[in-house]
């Protein structure tokens, strides 16, 4: 009887120190998105910090850095510091998805923020649907496809700016009023390009036209590749006004050929253009060969100019920036010249202004789910842009657009006056 | 070309050959092979991605979403390996994603616009298998997915290349093993080749029978094929040596007895002469040449009856003729040598026609001319020696048989002389016995000189007193000397010993003859007889005061029958034997005697016995 007792006794011991073992790290690993008070808050940033577009990644990256300066200067998101930890992926989708997959698992970061370009973003749709019951959430990504914004997957997306469509529309309906009937596209072959060209077609199907001629590049041209083929094919096609749906170097060779080819018609980028970045390689081509190849852009933006100081986040984007002036990240290459203001650094303060607003809201103790709660049920946000902006899924297209063309080395918002092209 | 190089480069180049053809082939039919299965595998791909997009497109084409999410679909299938291209378009054609830069290629639209099924199409240099897919029946649009006929191209391409590679290395490994292997195959046999040679070649294998067998043995280590051949080499180049050797010592002892023959037959003074049964000479020995003065070879094959004198040539021709193969012939002939001189030789015939070895008739020819005068010579000398012989034996049986007439003369004549006679009959009487004495002394004289010179005389060795000898003779000698009015003295050196051993009658006898001979010689002055020890040897000399002796007669007169002065007309009477008796005597005793003289003063006549010691009981 004794024995019996005994090594039922230690059966139990055994099973209980079993159990333990078991349990002790399926508790701590269950509850990932909980992070101790004093740690940073993290935020994960897959984008393009090398290669053809890594303007569009360092720059959104620096204007949220200025603002997340700000507030970690200042004592902190509920006493804690808000920390984003970068990855590049080159605007490869599929780096973008493995470095979204680290950030999401190894990193444990809050949420994802600033992912750069459509074909990395749209591959990690897939992704944060798969993780959807973590709420992992992608905030601001930098954008304007319509497929992160309709469609399957795209719940836990939160972005800021306007889609491409919007822009698109915007452009059009700018030609169009300046009595151009013909546009074509040069679009990069690829979704983002793609998603361009759609809100062109669309823009133009609701007036009953159709793009009248198209050409495509490929992702990862540079400024140093030929586009003259492209600008034969548009040619060719009588277009009255293009509309480029490309990064900054593919958008440069363009208008370069273009206007070397003395075609003088009206050129138009969308945001993502990045177009400072733009205007630095073509004003260095300019030097060159002594043309002026600005004139007759017409830019699309999500946000406004800096140059506009009357509004006020503008105002506060250009004090801070002067103050913090955030450094490079670290993926980022040295011999990479940041530039002093910029659209997309605007955009990347205005985002992260978002991001503070959602934290503040979520509270000392942010997890993913909180996170997504508060992001769901934020409608309506004051960034300082003179109006609220409206984030309401269902309102998508009340986001603003503005349209700027370049005078004095800068791209400045479009004066009624000046809608009509010349 | 070295023959082991040449079995080496025929099978590397026949392993190349086989290799590489071998590879070839295996690698085109495994590369087409592969195309063909590459290319279904590749249209199963397109549709696979056709099929897929069109089913993924159904929604966004009916919910009217953007085309980029069609576009995304085009992106991510692209990256597919093997994928040219991808074409979506709508239900009224209009194209809503693509993968062309910088525009969709006309062909494709032209193609896509005929609705009939592309199955290839060639879009600017590159060569693509069309897939289509409709979406939803045709009713949303249709999928056109390009494979890439390049890609299977640098398939096909890598397929050779890497199957190439890899059968190039196993071939060079191959090769590498191959060429070890018939290295060592080719460098063993090549060996047993060459020790095959090296025998072939009547190398030398005493001197070094070992090494060659050695150089095999490694060889023979192997248990394959060549192994056994090696051993098969070395065991057949051991019995080789060995019956070379033999076959060696053999020769060596054929050429001795040769060598030995040869040299007989060439060195005795014999001619030995092989004849066919005609006469013919086969062979000559080169001693014809000292035989008879002519070259051997001048003789060959012909008639050698042609030197025999012709009157015995008939004879020897029949000799050769008769010779009967059982019975040696002997036959003695005359030869002529090439001066033409007449040689007398011996002939001895064998015949040896039946023998296989010499086939024919062999001749010894042995000079004898010689000889046959020695012969002749030494039956003379025998001749002469017989009548010297019988000269003696009659002068001795003749002094003989005169001693007993001339004993009575004297005897009667001195038995008459005691009659009374007047003085004219005794003085007739005394010069009648003075003449026979003389006659007996010179027929003793004769007799003992007969019997010396026939050597019948011996010496009766005895110890004689010396002194008394001496005296002796100089009692006997001095009634002639005092007739003759001489004065005869007796000198004995001081170390002359008195006892001595000798004949004492043959001493006594030179002396006195020597003596005799002095007196004889001497008109006047005086004879001295003197004894000396000289050089351990007895100095006998006789000096006088004659006439003396002319050098150049000096030798002469020891002659039997000479005296010194050679003229007919004797002045001395005497037989002349004197002197001829005493020197024979004084040799029979050990001595010569010899002679110093000058013609007018004198002569000294001396003569040496060794002084032998005496024994110790006859001493003093």
């Amino acid at each position: 009887v004794v024995a019996f007792i005994l090594r039922s006794f230690a059966v139990c011991l055994a099973l209980s120190v079993l159990v333990l073992i078991l349990c002790v790290p399926r508790v701590a690993t269950s509850q990932p998105n909980v992070a101790p008070p004093d740690s940073p808050i993290l935020l994960g940033m897959s984008a393009a910090f090398t290669g053809p577009s890594r303007g569009v990644g360092i720059e959104f990256y620096r204007g949220a850095m200025t603002w997340f300066t700000e507030v970690n200067q200042n004592g902190g998101m509920h006493g804690r510091k808000i920390r984003i930890l970068t990855a590049d992926d080159g605007y490869h989708p599929g780096p973008a998805l493995r470095n979204t997959r680290d950030l999401l698992k190894k990193d444990n970061v809050l949420l994802l923020f600033g992912a750069v370009g459509t074909p990395t973003t749209s591959r990690i749709l897939p992704l944060l649907h798969c993780y959807r019951q973590e709420c992992m959430a992608l905030f601001c990504p930098v954008s304007g496809a319509e497929t992160l914004r309709e469609g399957t997957f795209t719940e836990r997306i939160f972005p800021l700016r306007a889609s491409y469509r919007l822009e698109a529309k915007a452009l059009v309906e700018h030609f169009l009023a300046s009595g151009v009937r013909k546009v074509a596209v040069l679009y990069q072959i690829d979704s983002y390009g793609r998603s361009g060209w759609d809100g062109v077609r669309r823009a133009l199907a609701a007036r009953g036209l159709e793009i009248c001629g198209e050409a495509t590049y490929r992702r990862g041209a540079v400024f140093g590749d030929s586009m003259q083929q492209q600008v034969e094919l548009l040619r060719k096609s009588e277009a009255e006004a293009v509309i480029c749906v490309a990064a900054y170097e593919a958008a440069g060779a363009f208008i370069r050929d273009a206007r070397d080819a003395g075609w003088q018609v009206p050129i138009a980028n969308v945001s993502f253009v990045g177009s400072e970045s733009l205007l630095k390689i073509l004003d260095q081509q300019a030097q060159q060969s002594k043309r002026n190849y600005t004139e007759g852009l017409l830019n699309s933006q999500v946000v406004p100019s800096w140059t506009q100081n009357e509004i006020p986040a503008v105002a506060e984007y250009c004090r801070l920036m002067d103050r913090h002036s955030p450094r490079l990240p670290d993926p980022a290459h040295e011999d990479y010249q940041p530039l002093h203001y910029s659209f997309v650094a605007l955009e990347g303060f205005l985002s992260a202004k978002y991001i503070d607003a959602v934290l503040r809201e979520a509270g000392p103790h942010p997890t993913r789910e909180k996170v997504v709660q508060v992001a769901e049920k934020l409608s309506e946000l004051d960034l300082g842009l003179r109006g609220k902006v409206v984030l309401d899924r269902k309102r998508r297209n009340d986001r603003p657009v503005w349209l700027t063309v370049v005078e004095k080395g800068r791209f400045v918002p479009l004066q009624p006056k000046g809608q009509r092209v010349p | 070309m070295n023959p082991k190089r040449r079995l080496f480069t025929r099978v590397l180049i026949a392993l190349v050959v086989l290799f590489g053809g071998a590879a070839l082939i295996s690698a085109v039919l495994a590369a087409s092979s592969l195309v063909g299965v590459l290319e279904q595998q590749y249209r199963s791909k397109g549709r696979i991605i056709a099929e897929t997009i069109a089913q993924t497109s159904e929604e966004q084409l009916l919910l009217d979403r953007d085309a980029a999410a069609i576009q995304a679909l085009v992106d991510q299938y692209c990256e597919i390996e093997g994928i040219g291209y991808i074409l979506i378009q709508d239900s009224r054609g209009v194209v809503v994603g693509h993968s062309f830069a910088p525009a969709v290629p006309e062909e494709l639209l032209a193609a896509a616009a005929t609705g009939v099924d592309i199955h290839e199409i060639r879009i600017g240099d590159a060569l693509f298998m069309n897939i289509d897919c409709p979406i939803l029946e045709g009713e949303l649009g249709v999928v056109h997915v390009g494979m890439d006929r390049s890609a299977i191209d640098r398939a096909f391409r890598r397929a050779l290349w890497s199957q190439s590679l890899t059968l190039g290395a196993i071939g060079l490994a191959a090769l590498i093993g191959a060429w070890y292997l018939v290295a060592r195959l080719t460098r063993s046999l090549g060996e047993l080749a060459r020790q095959a040679r090296r025998v072939a070649g009547l190398e030398s294998l005493f001197d070094s029978p070992l090494p060659v067998v050695k150089d095999i043995q490694p060889i023979t280590k192997r248990d394959d094929e060549v192994g056994q051949l090696a051993v098969a080499v070395s065991h057949m180049i051991e019995s080789l040596a060995a019956r070379e050797q033999q076959l060696h010592a053999a020769e060596e002892a054929r050429q001795q007895n040769e060598e030995y023959f040869r040299s007989l037959t060439e060195n005795v003074t014999d001619v030995i002469l092989l004849l066919n049964p005609e006469g013919v000479v086969r062979y000559v020995s080169p001693s014809l040449l000292k035989l008879l003065g002519y070259l051997p070879e001048d003789w060959h094959y012909r008639d050698i009856s042609l030197l025999v004198h012709a009157d015995d040539r008939e004879t020897f021709r029949n000799a050769v003729s008769d010779c009967l193969p059982s019975e040696p012939d002997s036959l003695e002939v005359r030869m002529i040598r090439d001066d033409g001189e007449i040689r007398i030789v011996d002939m001895s015939l064998i015949n040896l026609l039946l023998d296989r070895a010499v086939g024919g008739i062999v001749v010894t020819i042995r000079d004898i001319t010689e000889s046959k005068r020695t012969i002749e010579l030494a039956q003379a000398r025998e001749a002469a020696e017989e009548a010297s012989r019988f000269k003696s034996e009659l002068l001795a049986r003749m002094s003989h048989e005169l001693f007993t007439p001339m004993n009575q003369i004297l005897g009667l004549t001195k038995l008459t002389m005691e009659e009374p006679l007047n003085a004219d009959q005794r003085d007739n009487l005394i010069m009648v016995c003075g003449a026979g004495e003389d006659l007996i002394d010179l027929f003793r004289n004769l007799l003992d000189f007969s019997n010396l010179k026939a050597g019948r005389a011996t010496l009766d060795k005895q110890v004689v007193n010396l002194v008394e000898l001496l005296s002796e003779v100089q009692k006997l000698l001095r009634p002639k000397a005092t007739t003759r009015g001489l004065r005869l003295t007796l000198v004995i050196g001081e170390d002359v010993p008195q006892w001595f051993v000798t004949d004492p009658d043959r001493l006594r006898r030179v002396l006195l003859l020597l003596g005799g001979n002095a007196i004889k010689f001497t008109q006047q002055g005086e004879v001295n007889l003197i004894v000396r020890v000289e050089h351990r040897n007895l100095f006998f000399e006789v000096r006088d005061t004659g006439i003396g002796i002319a050098p150049e007669k000096q030798s002469e007169i020891f002659e039997p029958f000479v005296q010194a002065d050679g003229s007919q007309s004797r002045s001395h009477d005497g037989a002349g034997v004197g002197l001829s008796l005493a020197q024979a005597t004084a040799q029979l005793l050990g001595g010569r005697i010899q002679v110093t003289s000058q013609v007018g003063v004198g002569s000294v006549f001396w003569f040496a016995l060794p002084l032998e010691p005496l024994t110790t009981d006859e001493g003093d």
